[in-house]
């Protein structure tokens, strides 16, 4: 403990860099981040819209569930990206 | 010609492989970074996605003869500005109304006495610095730029990245004492 007191500069340095060395070792992102990018980058060169992963969850999130009845909206993400893509090339 | 600017003219062509060739190569290092800025693997894998969807949207205004590291980060750096800001405007309210409701978390003692480890000190301390500190501490420490590159990222003066610098270690300093003697107590009472 005294030693981490007397911490000087260059102690300091090479504390905070291995923590965060240490922290960030094995964090990679999925493998599915990689396809996703393509097929967006494709989609967006094809002119149609593709909202981001994050806004894909959202749009999950409050989409109804299956429907009990034929008369209740049916959201489901592939039919909000072809809907945004539509609205996009008409507006 | 640099392995970057022979990628980039393939984008630039309308090749989608080169796209992937150059998340294969940036991937790790935005990603890590947005991740030790955001603290959320979730927010910091949007951020990584929608960086490389601007390379693409952006691809015929990336100068070929500058590294592409640099445009990179910044993109990722403002996401996660916007993203930390975003989330802290919704989150800070709704902690302050559940510790009213509550009451504040009691000090336990326990999981201090099981981080008895530098790292993982140091590391909570880095989540605890402000934004700006925590972005100039991980861009600097973590992801190896310069005081220039950084300021370049941020688009402020280098002076501005010193300071934040020079108070990111302060304040990690301080943390550390601070959890060093709180130990020091707890060792005492035990």
């Amino acid at each position: 403990m005294s030693s981490r007191k007397s911490m000087d500069v260059t102690e300091l340095d090479i504390a905070i860099r291995n923590s965060l060395r240490a922290k960030m070792y094995n964090a990679r992102p999925a493998p599915m981040v990689r396809e996703m990018i393509l097929h967006r980058a494709a989609e967006r060169r094809r002119g149609l819209w593709f909202p981001a992963m994050g806004q894909a969850k959202a749009s999950l999130a409050w989409s109804p569930a299956v429907p009990n009845s034929d008369s209740q909206l049916y959201v489901t993400v592939p039919s909000l990206y072809k809907l945004m893509g539509f609205l996009r090339q008409i507006l | 010609m640099s392995q970057d600017a022979h990628l980039v003219l393939k984008l630039q062509a309308g090749d989608l492989e080169a796209l992937g060739s150059l998340y294969d190569l940036y991937r790790l290092q935005v990603y890590r970074a947005a991740l030790a800025i955001t603290r959320d693997p979730d927010a910091a894998e949007d951020i990584l996605q929608e960086t490389f969807l601007r390379l693409h949207q952006y691809i015929h205004r990336v100068n070929t003869s500058l590294p592409l590291a640099p445009w990179l980060y910044r993109i990722a750096v403002n996401l996660s500005y916007t993203w930390v800001t975003r989330r802290n405007r919704w989150r800070a309210p709704l902690e302050d109304f559940i510790d009213k409701l509550v009451g504040p978390t009691r000090y336990n003692p326990e999981p201090v006495a099981e981080q008895n480890d530098t790292v993982r000190q140091m590391q909570s301390a880095i989540d605890a610095l402000p934004l700006n500190q925590r972005v100039v501490v991980v861009l600097y420490y973590m992801n190896d730029l310069s005081l220039q590159e950084i300021a370049e990222i941020l688009e402020c003066p280098v002076g501005t990245v010193k300071s934040r610098l020079h108070y990111g270690r302060d304040n990690l300093r301080h943390a550390l004492q601070g959890q060093a003697q709180a130990l020091e107590v707890l060792y005492e009472f035990t």
